[in-house]
């Protein structure tokens, strides 16, 4: 499941809703898979039990670093600012949307939404123009992803298991060509694709993750692991839409526009509990790790494929066609979808973790990380980050790609079994090139 | 140069608006402080009949050449302009703050003209003549038999604040007239070349 969490209460719910979603958050380690000390190495994420949710066999892995806890600072934010007031002279949707996918964040300069918008029409077709506030990023690919998981489960020898409520957005806006040149020097046409897909649900996730037998002294002393999982998925609402269109203005020899045409065709799908749009399906993952012993450290590798399955909905559609001359709605019915193997992912991980009295320097520890992610519908995303223990404390430095460059900087401190981790990140605000800067933190305890 | 064809008359129609992307422009409009620009050249959209005038008769003395091209100055009935069909929400335009419209031919006629003047009007859309309701007015300079001239008019809200009602209904009449002063009998070819509308809308135009 994406990370992070979207939320758009009204104003009566927000202090429960908060209250409520700072306890849960609280209350279970790794809500959010990028803790702060992820985050200060770039968002790697670092080949560990905790990382089981990218590769199963790391439940395997000796426990290191303990659990940890990313505190919701993105919610302070939430809470105190003007984001669910639209008659606050603040208020920014922009903005809300940037901070309220990143809620394991505290946004120093969230997106912007632009001062001004200017419409043009002329000879040279359609422009738009922004001024102010953040750079807008429409003439290209755009895509939002935000999600929320509660797991709550744990590991009994090697099974894991656990249920998950989630909730998971998807939207994807894909320009035509001619869509850039509006943004620009102007254009007679214009065409785009969006789709856009929510879905809230529960998991039942029971998996297994063991160290394989090998021969003593096999592959240079190293541990091979496997782990897999299967979840069994309920899904309770669901919303989704797919839309694609073109206009194009007609000219006549003398260049005069003659008419504007126009058309569009989409579906609107929407199913919930109550009203028999249960959804239900069967999600696995499965994976390998191998640890070997390198340097008075270790290197660990490992290599998963998640989301591999069957999701069968229920949902009423309504088509909605039209053009210039008018539209039409289509009430199509319940429409029982299956979709098999939607966004899988495949990934890997690899680091390299030293620990004190290998580096020459006393007390002085290192891990290098780094990894990828293909989404086979779409999306990549790789990290690297390095991490320098000396004695209690480490700091943290790392970037990644992930939907734009990603930096990050980040520290921790350990002390008498609990520790405290911040990190100072940067990604790129939706639907725009801004660079927002984030602070994060995280307890550590257990380790 | 092609025959003006006075038989097609049509209104303008940019619904390329329709397919830009909404969300993101709706992003921007549900924020406070982004305002809205929404600026069209409507000339692009009119037929070679409503932008030409081949042979505007002028006469010696005082001539008249008006836009919309009625046949005569005495009556002036005005293109409409519908500025929902320009992209602008219709539930914002009574919030209008500012507007700009200009009004911008080319004049070329075959016997000298002195120096006149061009108006340019501003009704709202019930009138029947716009006569009745000048903007603005300014000087035109002499042009010699065979050359042409460009005659630019632009009304605003600082010039001609009586007007911002008219927008702010969504819809109104615009026209000009050229006054011209020749010394003999002749033509003028005239050409509208720009028919640039400009309004403004405050910040937070996309918030209820």
């Amino acid at each position: 499941m994406p990370t992070g969490a979207t939320i758009a209460p009204g104003p009566q719910a927000r202090p429960a809703l908060v209250l409520a979603l700072a306890l849960a958050l609280l209350a279970t380690p790794s809500v959010f898979a990028q803790s702060a000390r992820s985050l200060g190495m770039g968002g790697v994420r670092v080949p560990a039990p905790a990382a089981a949710d990218v590769n199963p066999a790391f439940a395997a892995l000796p426990r290191t670093g303990g659990a940890s806890v990313t505190l919701p600072i993105g919610l302070l934010s939430l809470a105190t600012g003007d984001y669910w007031n639209p008659n606050a002279q603040g208020f920014d949707a922009l903005s809300a949307l940037d901070q309220g996918s990143h809620l394991g964040q505290y946004l120093l300069n969230p997106a912007v939404s632009p001062d001004g918008v200017t419409f043009g029409v002329d000879a040279s077709g359609l422009t738009i123009a922004f001024s102010g506030g953040s750079p807008m990023r429409l003439a290209a690919p755009t895509a939002f992803d935000a999600g929320f998981d509660l797991p709550l489960g744990g590991r009994v020898g090697a099974v894991t298991f656990g249920v998950r409520p989630f909730t998971t957005v998807h939207a994807r806006f894909t320009p035509g060509p001619d869509l850039e040149a509006v943004f620009g020097s102007g254009s007679t046409s214009a065409s785009g694709t969006l789709t856009a897909d929510a879905v809230a649900g529960l998991a039942v996730d029971v998996g297994a993750a063991l160290p394989l037998p090998l021969p003593p002294h096999a592959m240079g002393g190293a541990t091979l692991y496997v782990g897999a999982r299967a979840s069994g998925i309920a899904g309770l609402a669901r919303a989704s839409a797919s839309f694609q269109g073109q206009a194009r203005a007609q000219q006549d020899s003398s260049g005069a526009y003659t008419d504007v045409t126009y058309s569009y065709d989409g579906t609107v799908s929407v199913g919930g509990i109550t009203n028999g749009g249960l959804g239900y399906g069967a999600l696995g993952a499965a994976g390998l790790a191998v640890t070997v012993p390198a340097g008075g450290g270790t290197v660990t590798a490992g290599i998963a494929v998640r989301h591999i399955g069957v999701m069968i909905w229920n949902l009423h559609q309504t088509r909605y066609q039209g053009d210039q001359n008018g539209g039409t709605s289509t009430d199509v019915g319940t429409v029982r979808s299956v979709e098999v193997a939607q966004h899988v992912h495949v990934a890997g991980n690899l680091a390299l973790s030293l620990g004190e009295g290998h580096l020459g320097v006393p007390g002085m520890g290192l891990t290098l990380a780094a990894d990828g992610d293909l989404d086979l519908s779409g999306g990549f995303a790789t990290h690297a980050g390095a991490e320098v223990r000396f004695g209690p404390t480490a700091l943290r430095a790392g970037a990644g790609y992930q939907d734009g460059l990603r930096l990050g900087v980040g520290a921790g401190v350990r002390a008498g079994g609990v520790g405290i981790d911040a990190a100072l990140s940067s990604h790129r605000s939706p639907f725009t090139d801004h660079r927002a800067y984030g602070v994060s933190a995280s307890l550590a305890f257990g380790f | 140069m092609r025959a003006p064809d006075i038989t097609r008359s049509r209104a303008y129609d940019p619904r390329l608006l329709v397919l830009l992307p909404a969300l993101a422009l709706a992003l921007a409009g549900c924020s406070r402080h982004t305002a809205l620009t929404v600026r069209a050249d409507l000339v692009p959209f009119m037929s070679v009949g409503e932008t030409q005038l081949n042979s505007a008769p002028i006469a010696p003395g005082t001539s008249y050449l008006d836009w919309p091209f009625s046949g005569s100055h005495l009556t002036n009935p005005g293109h409409s302009v519908d500025l929902t069909t320009l992209g602008a929400p219709s539930s914002a335009l009574t919030d209008i703050t500012a507007f700009s419209l200009t009004f911008a031919a080319q004049v070329t006629p075959s016997v000298p003209l002195a120096a006149g003047t061009a108006t340019l009007y501003l009704a709202p859309s019930s009138a029947s003549d716009v006569h009745a309701y000048p903007a603005v007015t300014v000087d035109t300079p002499p042009v010699a038999a065979g050359q042409t001239a460009t005659v630019s008019i632009t009304a605003d809200d600082a010039t001609d604040a009586s007007a911002l009602p008219y927008l702010r209904s969504g819809s109104f009449l615009v026209g000009a007239e050229v006054e011209v002063n020749a010394s003999g009998s002749g033509t003028a070819r005239v050409t509208l070349t720009h028919l640039l509308v400009t309004v403004s809308l405050p910040p937070g135009w996309g918030l209820p």
